[in-house]
């Protein structure tokens, strides 16, 4: 999240090669998708300690 | 008049008596505790009083570990332990094997002994304060499998950041080995690599029930976390010991569980506008070299350089039809003669005289120009349309 940030930062500056530019929207769309799906895949998970499922009571 | 004894035979025969009585075997005693002494030893010594009485009482080392606060003069105690009978002073004593708080002013007093204590090491310094995790994806719980407290965090977890992990480290939150079990799991979660934060607490309870969170030990294993810890101790009205030391004070279980996680609606925002930026920054620069490549290809110095493409372009093609041209006549012009020609040979040929009304002699079919015949030879006569075999029959000069 903070790397994607950055790239915004940079994007936003004027002196980005048409080279950079490239590199750095390939990125910042991976780690969108990353993040997205990071967030938006996994469902609360609750272990204890020894890597055993806890039941809510 | 009975025996006479020796002093020590004396003391020794009441320290019997006392030690041999069911009544003086476990007993509780409540008091103020002065003249408390603690020697390098570790063996704590200190008088036991009332408005009207004291006794005097002893703490072992072996003991001191029991006490969940550090006994101070002036506090309201109940001491628990046995009677029996110092022998070399034949003073009667408390042997205490664990002491607890009685009344407020004596919890007061020993929350603020350790406050200070703390406070003067540092513990509870600034400096020493690290940042929680902007995004926490493991949360570490130290806290009871049964309490209200997880119950509150799991709740806060589903509703505010469901994709986080959960590892909790199960202890005792109140009676005694509370102390020694909260530690351990606190130590247990630190000892992980995979935890971005720690959370230790439990639910809302009574002063005494709470009374553990004010210990030293407790206080000192969250300062030695590696990991940022978030203290979560009952009600917001209960401040306790480590509320001071852990990196961020929750006022409950559940405020310490918003304070941990992140809302995932906003971080959800957050990035759809990085997406939107992303998108329309790497649009307008598009936009920007295509609108400066426009302006390169309308330059002065392009044009000249296409206009001089185009002028030779031209004169290429002049050359090229100047020189079909030229091939073309030469073809053409000779293809005339070659016409001529054929028209002579045309002209010259034996047909074109037989066409006049000449004839072609052969002899031995051979075509005679100047041959003289004799009569009886044969000869052939080829005219427009005929071969004709022929007999000399008579002979004679032409005149000329």
């Amino acid at each position: 999240m903070d790397r994607l940030e950055e790239i915004t930062q940079i994007l936003s500056d004027n002196n980005v090669t048409l080279d950079e530019l490239l590199k750095l929207y390939a990125e910042g769309v991976k780690l969108l998708n990353y993040c997205n799906d990071k967030l938006n895949k996994a469902s609360l998970k609750i272990q204890d300690i020894e890597g055993n499922l806890v039941e809510e009571e | 008049m009975a025996d006479i004894l020796s002093v020590t035979s004396l003391n020794l025969y009441v320290k019997n008596l006392l030690e041999n009585d069911k009544n003086l075997f476990d007993v509780a005693v409540e008091g103020e505790i002065s003249n408390f002494k603690k020697y390098p030893s570790g063996h704590c010594y200190f008088t036991l009083k009332d408005e009207k009485s004291a006794i005097k009482a002893v703490l072992f080392s072996s003991h001191v570990r029991s006490v969940t606060f550090v006994p101070d003069n002036g506090m309201k105690v109940i001491v628990r332990g046995k009677i029996s009978l110092y022998e070399r002073d034949g003073a009667y004593q408390l042997y205490a094997t664990n002491m607890f708080l009685s009344g407020a002013g004596s919890y007061r007093l020993a929350f603020e002994r350790t406050k200070n204590k703390l406070e003067k090491e540092g513990l509870f310094d600034q400096k020493y304060k690290k940042k929680l995790p902007e995004i926490p994806f493991k949360i570490g719980v130290a806290t009871s499998t049964k309490g209200a407290a997880l119950h509150d965090i799991i709740s806060v977890a589903k509703r505010r950041f469901p994709c986080v992990e959960i590892i909790l480290s199960p202890c005792l939150v109140q009676g005694d080995q509370a102390e020694t079990s909260i530690v351990d799991a606190i130590r247990a979660l630190d000892g992980r690599e995979d935890i971005d934060v720690i959370i230790i607490g439990r639910g809302g309870g009574s002063k005494e029930d709470l009374w553990v969170f004010n210990s030293e030990k407790i206080a000192r294993a969250a300062f030695a976390c590696r990991k940022p810890t978030i203290s979560a101790v009952g009600h917001e009205v209960d401040i306790s010991i480590l509320d001071f030391v852990c990196d961020v004070r929750a006022a409950t279980p559940t405020a310490a569980a918003e304070l941990a996680l992140p809302d995932i609606n906003s971080l959800n925002m957050l990035l759809a506008n990085m997406d939107k930026t992303l998108t329309n920054s790497v649009y307008n620069k598009m936009e920007r070299y295509k609108t400066k490549l426009k302006i390169i290809e309308n330059s002065h110095g392009f044009n000249t350089v296409k206009n001089k493409i185009l002028l030779n372009k031209a004169r290429l093609n002049q050359l090229e039809n100047d020189m079909k041209r030229d091939v073309d006549n030469k073809i053409s012009s000779a293809s005339h003669s070659v016409r001529a020609v054929t028209k002579l040979l045309e002209n010259l040929s034996p047909v074109n005289n037989l066409k006049k009304g000449y004839g072609l002699i052969y002899k031995d079919d051979i075509l005679v120009k100047d041959c003289d015949f004799t009569v009886g030879e044969t000869a052939k006569i080829v005219t427009l349309r005929q071969e004709l075999e022929c007999e000399i029959i008579k002979t004679m000069p032409r005149k000329v």
